[in-house]
């Protein structure tokens, strides 16, 4: 009877095939020696289109890329994270080379922490002498964040978009708070990346992008980042708001159809992080799998950036990714 | 891209009395909880049957709902949607673990304490194990009815019981007969056997198949005997891949193409095959991507803390209800070992807000007094313009908690988005105000850069 009706329909279940009219825009980072840069390998991200698993093509268009953070002043490095490192968290140079070394990362993200004003107010200048080292010292594209103040960021990425011109460096972070014209303008000048972050908005990143775009970023200049919160601490948020993100740009919306970026190194900052209470179990467990959790619910939403913190939780995700995506390499799988 | 049925499709078929004998003042007010599966059909009572009849094909949910137990029951499926945002999850996926039957009788007692006993505290709610699933792996009929039984004396918790075998399962189901237990799982040659059990035990059956054009042949022939289903796709030894391609291939059919037979709860066994202690994190990664992505219930093996946690915690977070500003139980928290003389700062009860301020501080390791008024779930910019977070909200919030017994200083730091409320809460209460940051992040070193000194 089952055989009959097995029969009856198709051997091979047949769904109607969903094509959406919108496609994730392709962000290249990092410039290898064709076009001029001095990058071994450029990371690329985006070219979705659906949700990872919705096609039967693959899981996504692009293997998603991990970057590592790296702190220019050693300062709020969460305790699991120094120890696994060593000394080598003192210097941002030697915290990269190692990253580089050990994890299989596609990037690696400088955080001028010691740029902000109310710590040593390192100058633009000092900044860019050290993004200059580190593109000596290490051949992966970067990612550069200023310490998050509204005054001074445009100014540091502006004068380290120059010391890395033609790199195709991310520049770290065009807000609707800050001088966010100033960083696209040294992004277009120099030829880099923008990241263009926003608190938790959906309309608020609409806006910032149509900015960014009419200053005469391409979408291809532009990631997006719409905020990620740890789990446990609105998670949920993160995820809807990149779904919902998704869905806009799928069906059309031109000004959100950019790669999304998931900053899960601010995971650490959750209690289950970092807090010794033996209740929750061994923190050596705990603590990096908290950062791979995060990552892997925002993979699935839609983010193919991700910038992590534990070395631990980068070999976990990227092992997750391996299995996912069988071939290792950062290939396009067409739609 | 699923086309959300209109509230006034639903309408056509209710009494249009406008009644309130529902509990929903109008009819059309109804309708547009039916969709949203938030009541039940039968809370109208002026229902004719051919009106239930229609209105039911209307608003029953594309995932149908599986419940399960007795003692303690669980519902799975009903869900509506692909992405919280478009509605919200409903029913979160039931975690169980696994029990071997092989493993000696002394072994499976422990186990099954070590189940009934597994708590996790998290944003005022107490989560545990959901069900209890046991595996024949011994294959004998009696083995499993004897473990079946002792399962059944020790624990409350709904059972799924497994095997390919209908005769094992039949010993195991008669050690529970009226207990609802979900049995896993029947293939194209057991079908008709489980269909049977099913019948007679009264319980849901789950549907394996390699295949998902034959799981979908499997499902319809099951549907057509009145049977409930659900489906289990994927096994362990499912690569990670097609196992995620799979489930979402099956629910976006469900919802998005109304394929009746797939529109079933999914269970799914995030168990590595090779169980080794280094990669034991892999389980607790599997189980959320799975869950993630639409598995309703997960068969899982560890009950390790860090291993589960991390799910749990997940599963909380996307099935809250996007609709509604998830907010935290107002009143006053405590960070570190505060004195008399530490400091006292105010927030609101935004979730968000609330676990921002909470993780900064515990992150900056203040020992301090949080007090937390009942803002509706507005965020401090909002709750001030909203005029949810008001002088008289912080008056009562310091008599309710009765702060002033717990510090001899009389010294609120308020957040910077709130400054402008600093004037009215100095007249109402007896308190100073300091002005803290605009962000939480900040707290620390504003206190240390202020001195902070009771």
């Amino acid at each position: 009877m089952v055989e009959d009706l097995y029969r009856l329909l198709r051997p091979k279940l047949e769904l109607p095939s969903i094509r959406y009219p919108g496609r994730i825009s392709i962000a290249r980072l990092g410039a290898t020696s064709q076009e001029r840069g001095t990058r071994k390998r450029s990371a690329e991200i985006g070219g979705d289109i659906d949700f990872p698993f919705f096609t039967l093509e693959g899981p996504a268009a692009l293997r998603p890329a991990v970057a590592m953070e790296v702190f220019d002043k050693p300062l709020g490095i969460p305790i699991l994270v120094r120890e696994s490192l060593g000394s080598a968290t003192e210097d941002p140079v030697e915290w990269a080379k190692k990253c580089a070394r050990e994890c299989p990362i596609n990037a690696i993200a400088l955080r001028l922490v010691s740029s902000d004003p109310g710590l040593d107010d390192t100058s633009s200048e000092e900044c860019a002498r050290l993004v200059k080292l580190l593109l000596e010292e290490v051949d992966l594209p970067l990612i550069i964040f200023g310490s998050g103040n509204d005054q001074k960021d445009p100014a540091v990425l502006e004068k380290v978009a120059k010391a890395a011109e033609h790199e195709r460096i991310l520049l770290s972070a065009a807000t609707l708070k800050n001088d966010y014209e100033r960083i696209a303008y040294a992004a277009l000048r120099y030829n880099h990346l923008v990241l263009s972050r926003t608190e938790c908005d959906p309309p608020s990143q609409r806006i910032l992008n149509d900015h960014l775009l009419e200053l005469g970023l391409s979408s291809n200049q532009i990631v997006m980042d719409p905020t990620t919160a740890a789990l446990g601490y609105g998670v949920e948020y993160s995820i809807s708001i990149m779904e919902q993100l998704r869905l806009d740009a799928l069906k059309g919306d031109k000004s959100v159809q950019m790669p999304i970026a998931a900053i899960t190194s601010y995971t650490w900052n959750a209690r289950e992080a970092w807090s010794e209470d033996e209740k929750l179990g061994p923190i050596k467990v705990r603590g990096p799998l908290w950062e791979t959790h995060t990552a892997i619910s925002l993979f699935l939403a839609g983010a193919g950036l991700f910038i992590m913190l534990h070395p631990d939780s980068v070999k976990q995700f990227t092992k997750i990714l391996s299995e996912i995506f069988p071939k290792n390499t950062q290939t396009r799988q067409d739609g | 891209m699923s086309r959300r049925l209109s509230p006034l499709a639903v309408y056509n078929f209710l009494p249009k009395k406008n009644c309130n004998d529902c509990g929903v003042p109008t009819c059309l007010a109804f309708a547009v909880k039916l969709i949203e599966g938030t009541v039940e059909l039968d809370a109208c009572p002026h229902l004719t049957d051919q009106q239930k009849y229609e209105i039911e094909q209307l608003v029953l949910p594309p995932v149908r709902k599986v419940i399960f137990g007795r003692r303690k029951t669980v519902t799975v499926g009903g869900e509506r949607v692909l992405h919280r945002h478009e509605l919200r999850l409903h029913n979160p996926t039931a975690i169980a673990l696994d029990l071997d039957d092989e493993e000696q009788d002394q072994v499976i007692e422990t186990r099954l304490q070590s189940i009934n006993n597994f708590r996790i505290e998290r944003a005022g709610q107490t989560l545990g194990i959901d069900a209890v699933a046991v595996l024949s792996t011994s294959k004998s009929p009696d083995r499993f009815r004897k473990v079946v039984k002792t399962v059944s004396e020790t624990s409350n918790l709904p059972l799924v019981l497994c095997s390919l075998s209908p005769e094992v399962l039949e010993a195991g189901l008669e050690e529970v007969k009226d207990d609802r237990p979900i049995l896993y799982s029947a293939t194209a040659e057991t079908l008709q056997r489980f269909i049977e059990l099913s019948k007679e035990f009264k319980c849901p059956i789950c549907l394996t198949s390699k295949d998902l054009a034959e799981l979908r042949a499997l499902a319809r022939k099951a549907m057509n005997e009145g049977v409930i289903i659900l489906l289990a796709p994927i096994t362990p030894a499912t690569n990670l891949h097609e196992a995620l391609l799979k489930l979402a291939t099956i629910r976006r059919a469900a919802i998005e193409h109304k394929y009746q037979e797939l529109g079933h709860p999914i269970i799914a066994f995030p168990i590595s095959e090779s169980y080794s202690k280094e990669e034991r994190w892999r389980d607790s990664v599997v189980a959320s991507m799975l869950m993630m992505r639409y598995a309703d219930i997960l068969v899982t093996h560890s009950l390790e803390m860090p291993l589960l946690l991390p799910v749990f915690t997940l599963r909380q977070a996307i099935y809250s209800d996007p609709r509604y500003p998830a907010s935290v139980k107002t009143g006053l928290y405590t960070y570190g070992t505060p004195n008399s003389e530490s400091p006292v700062l105010l927030t609101t009860n935004f979730a968000l807000t609330y676990y921002l301020v909470s993780g900064d501080l515990s992150a900056a390791k203040i020992d301090c007094f949080l007090l937390v008024p009942d803002t509706q779930g507005m965020s401090v910019l909002n709750a001030v313009v909203g005029r949810q977070l008001t002088s008289e909200a912080v008056e009562d919030l310091i008599h309710q908690t009765q702060i002033e017994e717990k510090v001899t200083h009389r010294k609120l730091i308020i957040p910077g988005l709130a400054a402008r409320l600093r004037g009215d809460i100095e007249d109402a209460t007896d308190w100073q105000v300091i002005v803290g940051p605009e962000e939480s992040s900040e707290i620390g070193s504003f206190l240390k850069k202020t001195g902070w000194t009771a």
